[in-house]
């Protein structure tokens, strides 16, 4: 998808920004999986967000979580800032899997798929276990076992939630794709 | 769940109000630039002057208990956990912070001091102050002004678009997921809350997907009618629902500003972040 001669967004990434953050949103706000953990739950908007970046890149993945994160946060009547940036850098991140998944251009491999995982395992314990955590110590100032609980937990649960049901949607969307080499002449 | 209403018009009750009339820009500026000063800060005083301001807020916007009861007992049951973790995790918490250590009970590790009790406090505050005031403004705006008052404050247009178009979408997207869900259902998909996690997993990505494909055609369907309307060629955009400010705009903004500029100078008052009555 070329962009027009304007800088910024292209057309299609403004809105796949505002329908993923829609979507993001509705998974986050009303389909959570309690894992048995008090306070814990597998947050399918992760693996959703891992898939919108799969395809449309950094710029969608990192709007998407950020907003989409803090739509969630005030629907509770709670913002809190420094998941919600969080949340906005690990979609920044898992966007980058755009330039070596190709998607939309070239059939999707094993090791694709592994590197995929690689990158949002990276990606997770960089922002839950570390800039969330770190966050809440320095910013709100909060006992940092009370946070490192919570951000452990939250790398574990996301890293199910990318690994499981992010990679089956990115396998799901790379099967619809038609492949250059996929016609071939008699 | 809340706040479900297929349409986002704000109600009869809350016509009129003079939090309903202010502009979408004022409403995101105070939201914003009090969460952050509070967020920051940790003078009780302070706090509570800022939790007096919101509920002004929520006040004027005379909503019915219904329409907050569940999201108050929600946020309720939330901060009683964090609170009760971030003791059982460190109860000691409160006299590295403060200095000094005044024992009202027990001893060993679950000593409960008045400088825990005062520093939950605080947390407490942290947690709740804001909540009144975004109450008011979820019930008092009308999303469609959001993207004009955000490309005000210097969000570029184009984001500020996809942020109102996802607003717009919410609804929609709700109401694929009861279809997708009702017909997954159908043919027999186990929905009870009995089921482990990992059937609970399974299922959801069985809606998940259907979910997913739809909303690919939704982008692309919606991204070939904007270009049709040539969105994006510009540097600007004009608004539809742009808002001149008013003098109560004025007014309010006037008022955070003053509160943001109390907010930081205490920091010097104080000599830190933290408001200490046990000096």
């Amino acid at each position: 998808m070329k962009s027009n001669k304007s800088k910024g967004l292209s057309v299609e990434a403004v809105v796949a920004t505002g329908v993923g953050i829609a979507i993001v949103f509705l998974l986050k706000r009303f389909l959570p999986i309690p894992t048995g953990v008090p306070n814990t739950t597998i947050d399918l908007g992760e693996a959703f967000i891992a898939f919108l970046g799969a395809i449309f890149g950094p710029a969608v993945g990192g709007l998407v979580a950020f907003f989409a994160h803090l739509f969630n946060d005030l629907s509770w009547g709670d913002p809190w800032w420094t998941w919600i940036v969080a949340d906005g850098i690990f979609g920044l991140i898992i966007g980058y899997s755009r330039n070596f998944l190709k998607l939309r251009t070239e059939p999707l491999t094993k090791k694709k798929l592994i590197q995929f995982n690689l990158l949002q395992i990276a990606a997770n314990i960089l922002c839950w276990g570390i800039i969330a955590p770190l966050g809440d110590i320095l910013v709100y100032s909060q006992p940092a076992g009370k946070v490192f609980l919570q951000g452990i937990t939250a790398t574990i649960t996301d890293v199910l939630s990318v690994g499981i049901v992010g990679t089956l949607l990115i396998s799901a969307y790379a099967k619809t794709q038609i492949q250059k080499n996929r016609l071939s002449k008699d | 769940m809340v706040n479900q209403q297929a349409s986002y018009d704000i109600a009869e009750t809350q016509k009129g109000r003079w939090v309903t009339r202010l502009t979408g820009m004022t409403k995101i500026l105070v939201l914003l630039s009090l969460s952050v000063i509070g967020m920051v800060s940790y003078d009780t005083w302070y706090l509570v002057a800022l939790t007096i301001f919101a509920i002004l807020f929520y006040q004027s916007a005379h909503l019915k208990w219904h329409q907050v009861r569940g999201l108050l007992y929600a946020i309720a049951a939330f901060t009683a956990l964090n609170l009760i973790l971030v003791y059982v995790f460190n109860p000691n918490y409160g006299s590295q912070i403060y200095g000094t250590s005044h024992v009202i009970a027990g001893s060993g590790y679950f000593i409960l001091t008045w400088e825990e009790l005062f520093y939950l406090l605080n947390m407490l505050l942290k947690y709740v102050f804001i909540v009144p005031l975004i109450f008011a403004f979820l019930y008092t705006t009308n999303p469609s002004e959001l993207a004009s008052s955000m490309n005000r404050i210097g969000f570029s247009y184009k984001i500020s678009y996809a942020v109102e178009l996802s607003l717009r979408y919410i609804p929609d997207v709700i109401r694929d997921f009861k279809q997708i869900s009702l017909a997954q259902q159908a043919r027999g998909l186990e929905m009870s809350k009995k089921a482990g996690v990992w059937n609970r997993l399974k299922r959801s990505t069985q809606i998940l997907i259907p979910l997913v494909f739809s909303s690919m055609d939704k982008i692309e369907v919606t991204t070939r009618a904007m270009k049709l309307r040539r969105f994006g060629t510009q540097k600007k955009r004009t608004w539809y629902m742009y808002q001149r400010l008013s003098k109560l705009d004025y007014l309010i903004l006037t008022v955070t500003t003053l509160l943001i500029i109390i907010g930081i100078g205490l920091f010097w008052v104080d000599g830190s972040r933290f408001y200490n009555p046990f000096k």
